[in-house]
C-alpha cells in the first residue's frame, strides 16, 4: 500500500453554510440529542447526499420504549436524511458512492463530512478505513470530522459491564511490524468509565504507556475522568500524563503524529483511544498513516454509556485532505491499485443515492 | 500502586542481557536447563518470559550469577528465543479476517510465524560468530566465521527463499523483514483481488509462493548448514517459544507433536498459559504429547505456600542486592514472621509440626496471645461453645490449660489448627451471627511467610510488593524493619489492584476462551460464600477453603474459572490433566489464589476441605434443571 498523507489541516467550531460543501454527508443517529447537533447544521444545499445511520434497536426494545422513542424524535427532525440500518456491505457502498462521485468530478477529489459525536467506534473506524481506500487510487479525499461536545453527565453508579473483548477495531488497524521483538508502547485516551482503560493496559502488558486527559468546557467531565482512572494515573510516570483539548483535534493530530514518528523507530505504538470520539477518529487517522500503528477497542464499551446525553454549545469541525503518496519508487505492478479499484467498482452503492441521482 | 505495581518486572521487553542482570537461578530453571523438549505452564508473571529469555545465547553469555559459569559449562544448545505477544497475534489475524477460507488463514498465519522464528534464528546465528567484550563470557558459544561463510549463508538464503544484496545475516535480516511487509501487501492485495468465493489456497499460493515454506524444515536445513560450516555437526539447538498459545492454531498442533519425537538437533522448550486452545479437544488425541514421550513439564505454580517459600526467599535476597538499606539482610527480619507461623500445618503441607517442642515460656506466650480470641468467641458463638464442650473444654471458663498448643495436651492439636480460624471468626462475626462490617483485619497478611504465600510465589507479584515499600517504611532500628502496619498496606494495595485488574479481564477471545461469566464477578461470589461459611455458619475445625468444579455448573462459569487460572486468580489443588496444562478445570478443586484473601477475609491457609462449587454458588440440594435455568440468567 501506498503511504497516506494529510494536508489542508482546517478547524472552526461551526460549519458554514455559504462555504461548505459535500458529496456526501454522514452522522449517526441514536436516541441521543446530541447525536444528531450536527446534522441539524448539514442542509440539501451543502450535502446532496446524507446518509444518517441508526442505532440498531434492541428486540427487547418494546415500541414504546424511552431508546425507540428517542431515536425516532431524533430523526423526525432530521429532514432529507436517508436513514440507513449499518451492515457488513455499508462501508463498502460508501466507497463506491464516493468512488463514483470522484470519477464523474473529473478531478478525482470527493468531499465528505462525518459526524462522529455519537457513533460507535467500530463504525467511525470502517468509514475512515474506507476513505483511506479511495486515497489508495489516487483519490484525494476532503474529510471533515464533525463533533459536538456533551453536557455533562455523571458517570453511571451501576456496575460496570466487563470489557468483552479487547482487539483492534478493524483488521486493517491491527498494525503491522518488521520488528515482532520490539517493545509495545500503548497511548491511552482516557475515558470515564472505571477501569476499562486499567483493564486494557493490564491485557496488552505494554513495556510503557502514555495517558491522555481530554479537557473541555464542560470542567467536571475532567474530575470525573481522573477519578475513574485513579489507578492508572497513580501508576503513570508524570511525564507520560498529557492533557489536550477536546475541541482542538487538529493540535492533537499535529501533536500526537510527531510523537508517533518518534516511537515507530524502535517500538510498536498501539493507541486505546477511550474518551471523546473526536480523539478516537484522530487516533484512526494516525493509524491509517502510520501502518504499524494499531487501534485497538474494547467491545461491549458502548452499553456501558449513559444514553440521552445533551448537547452543549460547544461544537468543533475538523477538516483535512487525504491523498496517497509514492514514498519509493513506484512499483512495476499497480496491482493492488488495480485491485482496490476492480472492488470499488464492481460494488453497488445500493440504498446510497447515486450522485446523479441529486 | 497500580500498573506500575504489578508491572514492576515484566520481562516480555527486556533485552535478555537486561534479563541476566538480576536473575537468580532455581529448581524450575534448573530443570528446564536439560537437553529434552520442555513446557513451562504458569499464569501471568510466574516467570515463563524470564527463564526462557535466560536460556538464550545473549542471556548466557551476560549472566554473572555465581553460579552462571556451571551453567555454561552444564547446557547443550544453543538458545533461540521466539517473542510473541497479543499484540502480534492480533496483527496476524488481522492479516486473516476478510472472509478467507480457514486453509488460506492458517497459511498467512504460518507464514507470519515462519518469519517470526526464523528472523530470531538469524540474530542467533549472527551471535555465534561475533563477540561483545563487554558480556561477562564474551566467547560463550563463539566460534570463528567459517571461510564459505558466503556459501551458507547463500545457502539458507536460497532454501528460505530470500533475496539478499549482500551475504551477510544483516542482509538475511533485512530480507526477512521486508518478507514481513511483502506478506501484509500482498494478502491485502489477495483479498482486495478476489471476491469470497475465488479465495483459494491454490491461489493464494500462486499469489505468495513463499507461502508453502515449511517452518520447520527451514529451520532445520538452516541449523544443518551453519553447523556443518563451522565444524559442529553435532551441535544442538533449542527453539524457545514464549507466548505460544498466541501462535496459530495448526502450529501449536505440530509443535505439540514434535515434542513425541526425540530430537537430537533441535528441541523445543514452549511456554504457556495453563488453559487455552493448546489444552482443549480442539487439539487431537495424535497432537497431545504424552508424559512418557521426552518432555519435561514444570509447572510455574505453587499448591502449597511452603514450596513457594525458598524461592520467595531467593529472590528477595536477590532483589535486595541494590537496596543500601536491605542488603545481606533476611526477609524474617526485615518482615518478621507470620502472625500465624506456630499455626499447627496445613493438610497436604510439610508435616512436620511447626511446633515440635515449644518451650515453658513459648506456651505461655502463645496461650497469652491466643486466649483472648477463644474466649470472646465462645461468648458470642454458640456453636463454637458446643464445638469446645465436645472436646472436653469449657467454654465458661477458658483458662491457659484448656488452650495449651502443645503437642502433647490433650486438645493440643486441635487447639493449634483452629487457633487461625477462631481469630477470623471472632474479628468478623457478631453476637447474632452476622457478619461485622469493618474495616479489613490485615495482620494475618504480615510477617515474611504470609508475605510470600500472598504472592504465590509469582515473581511479579512478589517484585512488585517489594518495589512498593517507600524508603521511609524502612527503619533498621525496629523488629521488624518494616512495621506491620506498613506491610498491611503493601498487602493492602496489591490484592486491590489485582482485584481491579480481575474487574476488567476482558470475557471474550481471552487466550482463546470466551465467556458470558465476568472472572471478578464469578470469583467474588465464590469468596464471599467461602467467608459466609467460616464466619457465619456453625464453627468447622476445618471449613471449606476449597471448591470443586462440579458437573452441575454451567460450561459458561468453568470458560471463567479457565480465564481465572491463566491469570493466576486460582490455585489448582489437584494435578493438571494434560501434559501441555488443564483440558478442563471440571472435577478438579481449586482454592481462591492468597492475593485474593485480604478481599474476601479468608485466611491463608488449606484445610484440605474443598465445596461443591454449584452448591457454594447456589445452595445445596438443587436439581440440576433448576441449576441450569439460574445459571442462565445470573450474569
Amino acid at each position: 500500500m501506498k503511504q497516506l498523507a494529510v494536508r489542508g489541516l482546517e478547524q472552526r467550531a461551526r460549519l458554514d453554510s455559504g462555504v461548505d460543501t459535500f458529496d456526501l454527508a454522514i452522522g449517526y443517529v441514536n436516541d441521543d440529542e446530541r447525536s444528531i447537533e450536527n446534522l441539524r447544521a448539514v442542509s440539501a444545499e451543502m450535502a446532496p447526499t446524507r446518509i444518517a445511520y441508526l442505532a440498531k434497536i434492541s428486540p427487547s426494545d418494546a415500541p414504546e420504549s424511552d431508546s425507540r422513542f428517542g431515536r425516532e424524535e431524533c430523526l423526525d427532525s432530521l429532514h432529507g436524511f436517508r436513514c440507513l440500518e449499518w451492515t457488513e456491505t455499508s462501508g463498502r457502498e460508501v466507497a463506491a458512492f464516493l468512488y463514483d462521485a470522484a470519477i464523474k468530478s473529473g478531478d478525482s477529489k470527493v468531499s465528505c463530512y462525518l459526524d462522529v459525536s455519537a457513533m460507535p467506534r467500530s463504525l467511525a473506524a470502517s468509514i475512515l478505513v474506507t476513505l483511506r481506500l479511495l486515497a489508495e487510487v489516487n483519490i484525494e479525499v476532503r474529510l471533515t470530522l464533525g463533533y459536538c461536545l456533551a453536557e455533562y453527565t455523571a458517570p453511571s453508579q451501576a456496575a460496570m459491564p466487563p470489557n468483552r473483548r479487547v482487539s483492534p477495531v478493524h483488521d486493517l488497524l491491527a498494525g503491522w511490524t518488521q520488528d515482532p521483538s520490539s517493545p509495545v508502547q500503548v497511548l491511552v485516551g482516557l475515558g470515564y468509565e472505571r477501569g476499562k482503560a486499567l483493564g486494557a493496559v493490564e491485557y496488552l502488558q505494554p513495556s510503557d504507556w502514555r495517558l491522555f486527559l481530554p479537557e473541555s468546557p464542560e470542567e467536571r467531565f475532567f474530575t470525573d475522568v481522573q477519578t475513574q482512572n485513579a489507578e492508572l494515573l497513580e501508576g503513570t510516570k508524570d511525564a507520560h500524563k498529557f492533557e489536550y483539548n477536546v475541541l482542538d483535534p487538529a493540535f492533537q493530530f499535529v501533536t500526537m503524529h510527531s510523537m508517533i514518528r518518534a516511537m515507530i523507530v524502535d517500538t510498536r505504538p498501539v493507541f486505546l483511544p477511550f474518551g471523546p470520539k473526536i480523539f478516537f477518529a484522530v487516533c484512526v487517522l494516525l493509524g491509517l498513516m502510520f501502518p504499524s500503528v494499531a487501534v485497538w477497542h474494547v467491545s461491549g464499551e458502548e452499553q456501558a454509556m449513559p444514553s440521552k446525553r445533551k448537547p452543549s454549545e460547544h461544537r468543533v469541525q475538523f477538516s483535512l485532505s487525504l491523498l496517497c503518496v509514492e514514498l519509493d519508487e513506484p512499483k512495476d505492478d499497480n496491482s493492488f491499485t488495480s485491485a482496490i479499484k476492480h472492488f470499488l467498482t464492481v460494488s453497488s452503492h445500493g440504498n446510497i443515492h447515486s450522485p446523479s441521482d441529486g | 500502586m497500580t500498573v506500575s505495581f504489578f508491572e514492576a518486572f515484566n520481562a516480555r521487553d527486556l533485552q535478555p542481557v537486561r534479563v541476566a542482570e538480576s536473575f537468580v537461578p532455581y529448581d524450575k530453571f534448573q530443570a528446564l536447563t536439560g537437553p529434552s523438549h520442555s513446557l513451562l505452564i504458569g499464569p501471568r508473571g510466574s516467570g515463563k518470559t524470564t527463564l526462557l529469555k535466560m536460556l538464550s545465547l545473549e542471556a548466557m553469555r551476560a549472566w554473572t550469577h555465581a553460579k552462571a559459569d556451571d551453567y555454561r559449562q552444564k547446557l547443550d544448545f544453543t538458545g533461540v528465543f521466539v517473542p510473541a505477544d497479543i499484540t502480534w497475534k492480533e496483527m496476524v489475524d488481522g492479516l486473516t479476517k476478510r472472509d478467507l477460507p480457514e486453509d488460506c488463514r492458517d497459511a498467512l498465519g504460518q507464514a507470519a510465524f515462519c518469519v517470526n522464528v526464523l528472523l530470531a534464528l538469524t540474530e542467533t546465528m549472527a551471535s555465534r560468530l561475533g563477540a561483545d567484550a563487554s558480556c561477562a563470557a564474551p566467547t560463550y558459544r563463539l566460534v570463528p566465521e567459517p571461510k564459505d561463510i558466503d556459501q551458507v549463508i547463500g545457502d539458507i538464503a536460497q532454501s528460505w527463499r530470500l533475496k539478499i544484496t549482500s551475504f551477510s545475516f544483516a542482509a538475511i535480516r533485512r530480507a526477512l523483514r521486508q518478507r514481513l511487509d511483502d506478506l501484509y501487501e500482498s494478502s491485502n492485495r489477495f483479498q482486495f483481488t478476489y471476491e469470497p468465493a475465488g479465495r483459494t489456497i491454490k491461489g493464494l499460493y500462486e499469489f505468495i509462493p513463499y507461502l508453502s515454506l515449511d517452518v520447520f524444515q527451514c529451520v532445520e536445513s538452516a541449523v544443518n548448514a551453519f553447523d556443518d560450516a563451522i565444524g559442529f555437526k553435532n551441535d544442538r539447538w533449542a527453539i524457545l517459544f514464549d507466548e505460544f498459545e498466541v501462535v496459530p492454531l495448526s502450529i501449536q498442533r505440530r509443535v505439540l507433536m514434535k515434542l513425541r519425537a526425540t530430537s537430537r538437533k533441535i528441541i523445543y522448550k514452549v511456554a504457556l498459559a495453563p488453559c487455552g486452545p493448546h489444552t482443549t479437544s480442539a487439539l487431537d488425541s495424535f497432537a497431545r504429547p504424552s508424559e512418557g514421550d521426552d518432555v519435561v513439564t514444570i509447572e510455574l505454580w505453587y499448591r502449597n505456600k511452603a514450596d513457594a517459600l525458598s524461592f520467595c526467599q531467593d529472590l528477595f535476597l536477590s532483589k535486595m542486592e541494590t537496596n543500601p538499606h536491605l542488603r545481606g539482610m533476611s526477609p524474617e527480619k526485615v518482615f518478621g514472621p507470620s502472625s500465624f507461623s506456630e499455626d499447627a500445618p496445613n493438610p497436604g503441607e510439610d508435616n512436620a509440626p511447626l511446633l515440635p517442642g515449644l518451650e515453658g515460656n513459648e506456651v505461655a506466650s502463645w496461650v497469652a496471645r491466643w486466649l483472648p480470641q477463644f474466649e470472646q468467641l465462645a461468648t458470642k458463638d454458640q456453636t463454637f461453645a458446643k464445638f469446645l464442650r465436645e472436646k472436653g473444654l469449657n467454654p465458661d471458663n477458658l483458662d491457659s490449660s484448656q488452650i495449651d498448643p502443645s503437642p502433647s495436651a490433650p486438645n493440643g492439636n486441635t487447639i493449634r489448627k483452629i487457633a487461625q480460624l477462631v481469630a477470623f471468626r471472632n474479628t468478623y462475626r457478631a453476637a447474632d451471627g452476622k457478619k461485622v462490617g469493618r474495616k479489613p483485619w490485615l495482620i494475618p497478611y504480615t510477617g515474611w511467610d504470609a508475605l510470600a504465600a500472598v504472592s504465590e510465589g509469582n515473581p511479579r507479584w512478589l517484585i512488585g510488593m517489594l518495589k512498593s515499600l517507600d524508603s521511609n517504611m524502612i527503619n533498621v532500628r525496629t523488629d521488624p524493619i518494616v512495621s506491620r502496619s506498613d506491610q498491611s498496606e503493601v498487602v493492602a494495595r496489591a490484592a486491590m489492584t489485582f482485584t481491579e485488574k480481575l474487574k476488567t479481564v476482558a470475557t471474550e477471545e481471552n487466550t482463546g476462551i470466551s465467556t458470558n461469566v465476568p472472572v471478578f464477578e464469578l470469583l467474588s461470589r465464590i469468596g464471599e460464600a467461602l467467608g459466609d461459611i467460616l464466619i457465619k455458619g456453625n464453627f468447622l475445625s476445618d471449613p471449606p477453603m476449597s471448591f470443586e468444579v462440579d458437573s452441575a455448573v454451567a460450561e459458561d462459569i468453568v470458560d471463567s474459572l479457565r480465564i481465572a487460572l491463566n491469570f493466576g486468580a486460582i490455585v489448582s489443588d489437584d494435578p493438571r490433566d494434560h501434559v501441555a496444562g488443564f483440558s478442563s478445570v471440571r472435577g478438579k478443586s481449586f482454592r481462591l489464589a492468597y492475593m485474593l484473601a485480604p478481599q474476601f477475609n479468608l485466611p491463608l491457609r488449606s484445610t484440605g476441605r474443598s465445596r461443591k462449587l454449584s452448591s457454594l454458588l447456589f445452595g445445596k440440594h438443587r436439581s440440576t434443571a433448576t441449576l441450569t435455568d439460574e445459571q442462565g440468567s445470573l450474569w
